[in-house]
């Protein structure tokens, strides 16, 4: 191999990643060649040379800034819906899931009987209005027949002088 | 804790502690949470770091790498090693973040926004150095930098990984979502840009 092949393998050789037949042949050509020796040390010098930049460190509150940030984020339905899944999976929650669905369905149906009151006293306010109207027509209904039959025009005379036709009578 | 036996399962990666750490944690166990919270982030802020440039938009990035992996905790199922798979969510994080405020980051010719006093604190043994040495030596880790920063993204990410992570090219390969071979490639074409640029200094 010449140096350009020799160059092209360097990355690799220094990761010792060729396969054994070519890192001996690289080694070989390095062995008698100056320049490709400089090369490949200039490859070497400047992948270490990635290791003069230090590490830089978190701020000191970073746990508790990040557990910060998570809870303003979490919506509020979310987060009792994962304290009360936690609280499930600690304690047996029984009882007071117990006493909250009575008390769910006690709420229930007192809001339904309100509402079944005021519907019920709406009826009554409407019955009682037509029930005093029909009292109020009741003797114009008894009569209906009669006052049916009058022939008001032909009638009226007899009617006005209803008093002096019973007297003759 | 151990959730899952991995002699019982033939998934691989149940053997991983992190793995069994992020299980801990789907099952409620928030102490697994923040211990894989206190390993992970001070790697993946140096991490995204070195990969965006900037010292706050990294540790924004890190810090909504570990809200992505809190929220992911009821349906998380490994599918790879825990490090793999933290690593590419941050990979993916930092792409995006470049890619929508190219704009906002930091000039190739600049050195890193490292905050306050911070470049000092970069350069190993600055105190011992006389004036003229630590100047040297800040031009050296600016031009480290300034070579860093100007690889092709998908070199960066290779180099970052091998040397600074010590990810084998398997890691890299799964974390860059590409094969071994392509990981070798690109460390080959990293290296060489790595070399004629820190010409100077080697």
């Amino acid at each position: 191999m010449n140096c350009e092949s020799i160059k092209k393998l360097m990355p690799i050789y220094l990761e010792g990643e060729l396969q054994p037949q070519e890192s001996k042949e690289v080694k070989d050509h390095l062995a008698s060649c100056l320049l490709c020796q400089k090369e490949i040390s200039a490859f070497e010098r400047s992948w270490d040379m990635l290791d003069e930049i230090a590490d830089i460190e978190p701020a000191p509150d970073y746990v508790s800034r990040f557990w910060t940030e998570l809870s303003l984020r979490t919506p509020w339905h979310e987060a009792i819906l994962k304290n009360l899944s936690a609280g499930l999976s600690k304690r047996p929650l029984v009882p007071v899931l117990a006493t909250t669905c009575i008390m769910i369905i006690v709420g229930f149906l007192s809001i339904q009987n309100y509402f079944n009151g005021r519907l019920s006293d709406e009826g009554l306010a409407h019955l009682n209005e037509g029930y005093f109207e029909m009292v109020a027509n009741m003797e114009l209904i008894e009569h209906y027949e009669i006052i049916e039959d009058i022939d008001f025009l032909v009638d009226l005379e007899v009617i006005e002088n209803l008093d002096v036709l019973e007297g003759e009578a | 804790m151990t959730v899952f036996n991995p002699n019982d399962n033939l998934n691989p990666y149940l053997s991983d502690p992190d793995v069994q750490l992020m299980l801990s944690f789907q099952q409620g166990d928030k102490a697994a949470f923040e211990a894989l919270l206190r390993k992970y982030f001070p790697r993946l802020l140096n991490f995204i770091y070195r990969f965006v440039g900037t010292r706050e938009i990294a540790e924004d990035i890190t810090q909504e790498v570990f809200i992505k992996v809190y929220k992911s905790g009821s349906y998380y199922q490994p599918q790879s090693k825990f490090q793999t798979w933290v690593y590419t969510i941050a990979k993916n994080m930092s792409l995006n973040e470049l890619r929508r405020n190219r704009k906002g980051m930091v000039s190739l010719d600049a050195p890193f926004d490292t905050g306050k006093n911070e470049m000092q604190r970069q350069m190993a043994d600055t105190e011992t150095l006389g004036p003229d040495q630590a100047m040297v030596q800040k031009e050296k880790v600016t031009a480290i930098r300034k070579a860093i920063n100007s690889l092709p993204e998908n070199q960066r990410l290779a180099v970052l990984l091998r040397r600074y992570d010590k990810f084998s090219y398997e890691q890299i390969a799964q974390t860059m979502g590409t094969s071994e071979k392509a990981v070798k490639s690109l460390l080959n074409r990293a290296k060489e840009n790595l070399r004629t640029k820190l010409v100077k200094w080697v």
